[in-house]
């Protein structure tokens, strides 16, 4: 009997201690306490500990906990209704939670701030963080794909052209497709004469985060603006995928999806680059991690080269969000402010986290010659041109990663294009067409 | 009388002792190991993408593991409904094909083992080298298969190349000659253009898995199991046999084969059950995600592609009841033949 007693006065302590834990900071006049959920990488770690220090200390009613890893954490942590407060997402995930109202709109927060205002950001990322004509995060960084280029071999090339033939020019804004095309060709070498390939003149993605950019730039698209439809099997797709397929199968200017280039410490595009076996890499300013101050040629970089309709590239990239969950909805709309202001977004950029949304800072970059890249400010005027993608969801689940696949069998030479764009659309539209009957739409 | 309910109550103590001795395992499992096994099942009933509430759906997810194309496709038989499926094989072919690797691995774990079994110098050494991949972690292991797997760089394609080169050599040879007689034979396809790129090519990503898993299980648990029932068989049996004029493969197959039996069922059982639930690491490090073109997902990756990556939780723990369904119907089948092939005692 007494043990029960004691169980039961335990328990009723137990109680009394937790109820005061949850009581509101706010309400009991203590430090609210805001988790702040990010990627774990040290780079950013130690970023947001810069960052966090100064929040606080601008808002001394305010302490911040990072939390850090990837979305299957974050996912249990939202089901588990301990949802970090603020949270770092790539913006295609956005959709997805702002259906399920996982994440809290911001228009409120933004119209009623009069200091705040979206100018800060550029606006082709803004598309990115939209969702049904509403914002749901800010964002921070990301990169559009840009095009690398080693000066050394495009010097190469003019000096010990054939005599008649015009001399290359380095790559710029204005370059055509049919420039590009032509610059691939003549940058790719077999050095040694043994029969395979030593330089490539290119390389020609067809990852998601790639090939869309060509598409646009010939007038195509992916979906159709209501997101009903696939238009894969258009005419301007096709001839877009044709376009990267004949650099790639019939030039011989691009490494292929099997090719193991000849003498590269590793198989990616990257390595290929900075060992040299690579005349024009197409990538994002990611890919600095790899090649800033760390290549002994001359590089610079350059937007793609122009469609026969558009001026596009891919943006890829992240933004802050605030969780439905969160107690204190007006503090995380101080802190996501925050984390997207100039001040953390120079913090960023210096963490390597590619290019910043905020357009002051981008703006910002100077061109520093002598060391590659020179004209590193050609970002900022990229992102004009920069799409975020439209038609990566979720909820499309493998119909998505298939139709992929079927892009990456033009890369291994195993479909023509137009079968490839043919089947993509069948399983794509397959998938679309699911997500509408059983979600209602992405 | 007294001396009996004396030994009674000794008897429930230390019954109750014995108890709250496994009270702690008992709980554990009960809490973090049935309770999630019992909510899987509830959960395959439902629809469930973490974020909004369960919505019950009954039989719907395995009505939909029934015609999911590529869960099913196979090159054995056709599946009337399956008509729409650019995969080559579907994820339960690429389980069962590297299943393959068990019946080898077992064979050739108690080869090694019979090996490792000699009275010789330094035996212990030899048995530690091929314990070694045991206990090198998988991560590493399966990076540097990647290297040994390179196409143009791997040692297996070097080794593979340089047999071919001698093969085009002689074919060269013979071409010569037959040139001379006004014949004419097709040049030799050259290496680089035949080469197989074991990640990267569907039809080679299976065996290049499956050799890295003939690596890993035959000198590993296994091999220490049948070393361990190797050393339990009487010698007398083996003096006897000799004695008889048994040779060494009859002693082998009359004595050894029998007697090491129970050990070879536990192994078997133990790899299948392994078998089916495996190819996740493999999947997610060595081939981008069960590719190329899906050749290399797995049941098991699957689950973990609708459950994390698609975030269909009810899809995804409905397969998950139907592989155990498939393992528990397979595992009562062996038992049951296991009593003409497995000798006790």
């Amino acid at each position: 009997m007494k043990v029960v007693v004691w169980l039961l006065i335990a328990l009723v302590l137990v109680g009394i201690a937790y109820s005061f834990s949850t009581c509101r900071a706010e309400q009991s006049g203590r430090k609210v306490e805001l988790a702040l959920f990010d990627w774990s990488w040290p780079a950013y770690n130690k970023m947001n500990r810069q960052r966090i220090a100064v929040f606080e200390k601008e808002n001394p009613d305010v302490k911040v906990r990072l939390v850090t890893g990837g979305p299957d954490k974050y996912l249990t942590m939202v089901t588990g209704n301990v949802a970090p407060d603020v949270t770092y997402t790539a913006y295609q995930d956005i959709p997805y939670y702002a259906k399920r109202k996982a994440i809290l709109s911001l228009d409120k927060f933004i119209a009623e701030d009069e200091k705040f205002s979206l100018d800060r950001f550029f606006p082709s990322v803004i598309d990115s963080v939209r969702y049904q004509g509403k914002i749901y995060a800010l964002p921070d960084t990301g990169s559009p794909v840009a095009l690398y280029y080693n000066k050394d071999l495009f010097d190469e090339y003019n000096k010990n052209r054939k005599p008649g033939e015009p001399p290359l020019e380095y790559p710029s804004g204005e370059w055509t497709w049919a420039y590009f095309r032509h610059a691939a060709k003549a940058l790719t070498q077999d050095r040694d004469g043994d029969g395979r390939t030593d330089v490539y003149g290119a390389t020609i993605g067809f990852s998601m985060n790639r090939f869309p950019s060509y598409i646009w730039q010939n007038g195509g698209e992916i979906i159709s603006k209501d997101q009903k439809r696939c238009l894969m099997d258009s005419p301007e797709a096709i001839e877009a995928i044709r376009w990267m397929y004949d650099i790639m199968w019939v030039d011989k200017s691009a490494p292929t999806g099997y090719t193991q280039v000849e003498g590269a410490s590793q198989q990616t595009t990257d390595i290929f680059f900075k060992e040299q076996h690579l005349a024009m890499l197409l990538t994002t300013r990611w890919a600095y991690g790899d090649l800033f101050g760390k290549t002994d040629f001359v590089w610079d970089v350059a937007p793609l080269p122009r469609g026969p309709v558009n001026r596009a590239t891919v943006f890829i990239g992240g933004s802050w969000m605030i969780s439905s969950q969160t107690h204190y909805p007006e503090k995380a709309w101080k802190l996501v402010k925050f984390l997207t202001d100039e001040y953390s977004s120079e913090l960023s950029m210096e963490a390597g986290r590619a290019l910043v949304s905020n357009r002051a800072v981008a703006e910002r970059m100077v061109n520093h010659p002598g060391i590659p890249p020179e004209n590193d400010r050609i970002w900022a005027e990229i992102m004009a041109d920069a799409r975020p993608k439209d038609f990566q969801f979720r909820g499309m689940g493998k119909y998505l990663r298939k139709a992929l696949d079927e892009l990456n069998f033009v890369s291994q030479g195993r479909r023509t294009p137009e079968e490839a764009c043919r089947n993509f659309t069948r399983i794509y539209q397959k998938g679309l067409d699911r997500l509408w009957k059983e979600e209602g739409g992405p | 009388m007294k001396k009996t309910k004396l030994a009674t109550t000794w008897r429930r103590r230390a019954a109750l002792a014995g108890y709250l001795f496994i009270l702690p395992n008992v709980l554990g499992f009960l809490i973090f190991t049935s309770l999630p096994v019992l909510a899987s099942l509830v959960l395959s009933f439902h629809k469930w993408d973490l974020l909004t509430p369960y919505r019950w759906v009954g039989l719907e997810n395995f009505r939909n593991l029934l015609v999911d194309a590529d869960f099913w496709k196979n090159p054995f038989f056709s599946i009337p409904w399956i008509t729409d499926c650019p995969l080559e094989h579907g994820y339960l072919f690429n389980t069962l094909a590297l299943m393959l690797a068990i019946p080898i691995g077992i064979l050739l774990s108690l080869f090694l083992a019979v090996m490792l079994n000699q009275k010789l110098r330094g035996m212990v050494l030899y048995r530690t080298f091929f314990f070694l991949p045991s206990i090198t972690a998988g991560i590493g292991t399966m990076l540097l298969w990647m290297w040994l797997l390179n196409s143009d760089y791997g040692i297996i394609n070097m080794v593979l190349g340089n047999a071919y080169d001698c093969l085009s050599w002689m074919y060269d040879g013979v071409r010569n000659v037959t040139g001379w007689f006004g014949g004419e034979l097709s040049a030799w396809p050259k290496w680089y253009d035949v080469r197989p790129a074991w990640l990267q090519e569907e039809a080679w990503a299976k065996p290049a898995l499956i050799m890295m898993g003939l690596w890993g299980s035959m000198g590993g648990m296994n091999m220490i199991l049948y070393l361990a029932a190797l050393q339990s068989v009487p010698p007398a049996l083996y003096e006897a046999a000799k004695i008889d004029g048994a040779g060494a493969w009859q002693r082998f197959w009359k004595i050894t084969w029998p007697m090491v039996s129970p050990t070879t069922f536990f192994i078997f059982i133990m790899s299948i059950i392994g078998g089916f639930q495996g190819g996740f690491q493999q999947a997610h490090i060595m081939t981008d995600g069960g590719g190329p073109a899906g050749s290399t997902t797995t049941i098991g990756f699957y689950i973990y592609q609708n459950a994390y990556m698609w975030f269909k939780m009810g899809y995804a723990a409905s397969i998950a009841w139907f592989l155990f369904l498939i393992v528990f119907a397979l595992t009562m089948f062996n038992w049951r033949a296991s009593k003409r092939f497995v000798h006790y005692g």
